[in-house]
């Protein structure tokens, strides 16, 4: 990297919070997503104001520049080139302040979601997005990559609660975007252009998020059903019957076998699916909803239906949903993940499709996900232990991500495109569309030093490791 | 819950090419962020599991030489499990890190106070009783008494000793003598052998009294074999394997020799504890003698409130407590009797029917911050996770803080002290003693 670039950069930061050495690079070289690449510098502001001052230095010397929350993204978003600099925003993470009036809080982008989630709620407020990684992603990440979470069916995605951002362009210009009321129609609605931009934009220093109440109580149930087909039409019934669950998770017959197994607690073993849903709202209602959930899964065939009365047995019916991924990674330490939506009619359909693919690949295939919106996460691997497969498994994912867009999907969820689905994005945007995405980044940054590598096709990317 | 992986694979010391499969194992999802006491004050990747692990990663594959920096890096771990416990693919770090700070020693030596303390720990009794004996005696001289508490204040500036840091009072006499100690049960209904562990030995002698006589009035005799040594967990944490072996060898050979063999071990130090259940197996894994010797007595061993609650039973205790103590108890969990034994349960059990009120901390299973030598050799980041600990034990309201690690009272009691207050910190067996009026 220029010695002039790095004189300057230690003097704003001081020399503590610019790490050139590579023990320091290469434990920045990565997020979850198994993309790699070393990069040059990685760079600790300490205060928001430093975020513009480097901006404008990494621009005078065209050095690209990723900002980084966790680094727990699933798709390399994090993981800048290897000429480039990795601006750890997690140490910018103060709660500004919590404002019950306006139902809001202002934050720094590092602030853990969880660390959030437990603030407000000691004031009986309430921050919905919650994605699974909420105990160590970070709001600016999860802006950044629009995160769902659990309970997106009723409350929404991330980009649901952000009111207004602050963000720090390529010139190094701060701007605003939105602002503390819900009702606001001055210019442009930038907020959300910001929203998933997986930092190729600008960089995130300061939000302004909507909270709500926390509401009074919540229920859960667990049903398990025959077969897959009974479970995904549950759904649309309760919603028939006029019941919005806050959450409705599905597991597939794979997912039931790994999690008996991992948490040796056995369900039925007939069993081909778990839904798992939870109502929210006042205890009164709630009861009522609970009781109709209770109905039409019964209705639907569910062999077995076990609901919590109390938070630690909601724990228990939790602990099998969350257990998903540890349980397969116990099976087998690295599985391909795929993170797809389709309309939530097509559900059925695209779980049909997923058995098909299973069988003619030889797949170990584990579907499971938030049923009520549409989202399935796919985890697969080769059958044979030994196989090290890849074209097999670059064509079932071919395979999985065609066919959620044949059913009028998309090829990432809630995880984004980062550098892992750039050649596919042309299967979900035409052209002018990908044009004009394309043309407003050029004009947001035409240098290029945001995050180069991300979300459009072409560009230098780190490599996937194996 | 231990992780299988921890010891399914060969012995430790087989350096970094054993550790192909096991870093595999790692997918960086970054979950132990959510719970690495010390990079959660420090706040950088190379200081958390994963980017350690990414280092070790890099050193295998040739990408990094092995550096004083990579070391530091390394060093900057408590061994607390946090990590291994929360992360979904039981990834063994614990495992991973020892080794790697063997394969460092070896590439870059081990520096002279580390080096020193092994060997005389891994020298065995004599020479540690010598070194604890003279230390004892030149202790006057160094060191100031604190009015009202076991505690020590340093006189002069010494090497490693920084102004603040509270220095244990070694006691005049180690409670292990040379040979072996036999203390009968009028009525005995079951023999155990005591496994000390130093810190008790040398230092807190009255928990060591303590086991002894609750054990006897409960009908069970104690043998104290006298060539026991040190346990071997600093040597191990250092990645020292050639001592750390050594020490295990001793051990179980004292602990399975004459009327001691094959009886139930019990320990009243988290991390003499887990050493014995979980990592000499894995030292001794390669050894055709004591493989077996060790994987058989972790089926033995017992830290003594999983003795007392599942093998002598709080209905035969309850009737020797004569007085409740006075004032709420809290419970500070030691991440080697909590993580590395999964033990939580017993020493509540123990504390509730000693007590009249028992007052839960929050989050009473994070680290203190003692990390066997880690207090004495980053002070600074020691205390900060310290704070922490004793901002949670003073919140809870109790006026005692019960564990079941002589290494965490000596930390936690220093924190108490620098805060100026009157808590008292002590092991769960001195309070036991003491509502049975023993003591
Ligand atoms: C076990 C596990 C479970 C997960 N579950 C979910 C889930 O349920 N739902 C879901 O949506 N995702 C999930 N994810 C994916 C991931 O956690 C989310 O994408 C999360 O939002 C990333 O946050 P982060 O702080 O780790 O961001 P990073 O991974 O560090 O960064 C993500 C992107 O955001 C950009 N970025 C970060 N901070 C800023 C900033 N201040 N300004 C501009 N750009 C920025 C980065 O450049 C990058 O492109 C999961 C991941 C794991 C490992
Ligand atoms: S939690 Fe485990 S798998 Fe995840 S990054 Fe940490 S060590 Fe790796
Ligand atoms: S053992 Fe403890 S200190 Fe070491 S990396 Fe894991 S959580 Fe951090």
């Amino acid at each position: 990297m220029n010695p002039e670039a790095i004189r300057l950069l230690s003097d704003l930061l001081g020399p503590s919070n610019l790490k050139t050495a590579l023990e320091d690079r290469i434990t920045y070289a990565f997020d979850a997503s198994g993309t790699r690449a070393i990069p040059e510098a990685v760079l600790f502001p300490r205060t928001r104001e430093d975020v513009p001052e480097i901006v404008k230095i990494a621009a005078r010397f065209g050095i690209p520049i990723t900002a980084r929350g966790a680094g727990s993204g699933l798709t390399g978003g994090a993981v800048a080139p290897s000429s480039g600099m990795v601006l750890d925003m997690s140490c910018l993470d103060r709660i500004i302040r919590i404002d019950p009036g306006n139902l809001l809080a202002e934050v720094e982008p590092g602030v853990v979601t969880a660390e959030l989630q437990a603030a407000v709620e000691r004031e009986g407020l309430f921050y919905p997005p919650d994605p699974a990684s909420g105990s160590f992603s970070t709001i600016g990440g999860n802006i950044a990559e629009n995160a769902g979470g659990m309970r997106a069916v009723k409350y929404g995605v991330t980009r649901n609660y952000v009111m207004g951002l602050e963000v720090v362009l390529a010139s190094g210009e701060v701007i605003h975007t939105g602002s503390k009321c819900l009702k606001d129609v001055v210019g442009y609605d930038l907020t959300t252009l910001f929203v998933g931009s997986e930092g190729t934009l600008g960089i995130i220093t300061r939000a302004i998020l909507r909270l709500l109440p926390l509401p009074e109580a919540r229920r859960t149930l667990l049903a398990l059903f025959p077969s897959m087909s009974k479970a995904a039409e549950t759904v649309p019934r309760l919603f028939k019957s006029r019941v919005v669950p806050s959450t409705l998770e599905f597991m597939d017959r794979v997912c039931i076998e790994v999690v008996s197994k991992y948490l040796e607690s056995g369900f039925p073993e007939n069993a081909e699916a778990v839904l798992l849903i939870e109502v929210d709202g006042r205890r009164s209602a709630v009861n009522e909803e609970m009781g109709e959930v209770h109905r039409v899964c019964k209705e639907q065939g569910a062999m077995e239906i076990q609901t919590a009365a109390s938070e630690s047995e909601r724990d228990v019916l939790w602990r099998s949903r969350r257990s998903i991924h540890n349980a397969l990674r116990r099976l087998r330490p690295r599985w391909e993940e795929e993170d797809v939506s389709v309309p939530i009619a097509s559900i059925p359909a695209m779980i049909e499709t997923m058995e098909q693919i299973r069988r003619s690949h030889g797949l170990l295939l584990a579907c499971f996900g938030h049923v009520g919106d549409g989202n399935l996460h796919i985890s697969y691997v080769p059958k044979d232990e030994t196989a090290t497969d890849s074209p097999r498994l670059g064509r079932a994912r071919h395979d999985i991500l065609r066919a959620a867009v044949d059913l009028e999907g998309r090829i990432a969820a809630e995880h984004g495109i980062g550098s892992i689905k750039r050649k596919e994005i042309g299967w979900n945007l035409d052209q002018p569309t990908l044009h004009l995405m394309e043309t407003v980044k050029h004009l947001l940054d035409p240098d290029g030093i945001f995050n180069p590598g991300k979300i459009f096709p072409g560009e230098e990317a780190g490599s996937h490791a194996s | 819950m231990p992780h299988e992986n921890s010891v399914k694979e060969s012995g430790q010391g087989q350096g970094l090419a054993g550790l192909g499969a096991l870093l595999l194992k790692c997918t960086k999802c970054g979950e132990c962020r959510s719970v690495c006491p010390v990079f959660n004050e420090l706040g950088e990747e190379k200081y958390v599991a994963r980017g350690k692990l990414a280092l070790v990663d890099a050193l295998g594959a040739g990408e990094l030489p092995p550096t004083d920096a990579l070391r530091e890096a390394l060093e900057q771990c408590l061994l607390c499990l946090s990590c291994e416990a929360r992360c979904g693919s039981g990834v063994p770090v614990s495992r991973i890190i020892t080794e790697a700070r063997a394969e460092l020693a070896r590439d870059l030596g081990r520096p002279l106070p580390k080096r020193m303390l092994y060997r005389l720990l891994a020298s065995g009794r004599g020479m540690v009783n010598l070194a604890f004996r003279t230390g004892s005696l030149l202790q006057p001289f160094l060191f100031r008494r604190i009015p009202g508490t076991s505690g020590l204040k340093r006189r002069f500036p010494l090497p490693l000793v920084d102004r603040d840091l509270h220095v244990p009072r070694l006691a005049l006499r180690p409670f292990r003598s040379r040979e072996e100690r036999f203390f009968p049960a009028p009525d005995s209904r079951d023999t155990v052998v005591f496994f000390t562990g130093c810190l008790t030995n040398f230092i807190h002698t009255q928990t060591a009294g303590s086991v002894v006589k609750v054990l006897n009035s409960l009908g069970i005799s104690v043998i104290v074999p006298g060539d026991q040594a040190c346990c071997g967990a600093p040597a191990h944490a250092g990645g020292d394997f050639g001592a750390a072996g050594n020490l295990a060898r001793m051990n179980l050979k004292a602990l399975n020799r004459g009327r001691a063999e094959g009886k139930k071990v019990v320990v009243p130090c988290a991390s003499g504890g887990y050493m014995l259940k979980s990592v000499y197996s894995l030292l001794m894994q390669d050894d055709p003698v004591y493989g077996e010797m060790a994987a058989d007595t972790a089926q033995r061993t017992f830290d003594i409130s999983e003795y007392l609650v599942n093998h002598v039973g709080l209905g035969n205790i309850s009737p020797h407590v004569k007085s409740h103590l006075s004032g709420p108890v809290t419970c500070h969990d030691p991440c080697h009797l909590n993580r590395g034994q999964g033990i939580r349960e017993e020493p509540r059990a123990l504390l509730k029917i000693v007590c009249d009120e028992f007052a839960e901390m929050e989050d009473p299973g994070t680290c203190c911050g003692s990390g066997g030598i880690y207090g004495i050799t980053h002070r600074d980041t020691s205390k900060r996770i310290l704070e922490k600990k004793i901002r949670s034990i003073l919140d809870s309201g109790a006026g005692i803080v019960s564990t079941g690690c002589p290494g965490c009272i000596i930390q936690i009691t220093g924190g108490l002290l620098q805060r100026g207050s009157m808590v008292e910190a002590t092991h769960t067996i001195q309070l036991l003693a003491r509502a049975m009026g023993l003591v």
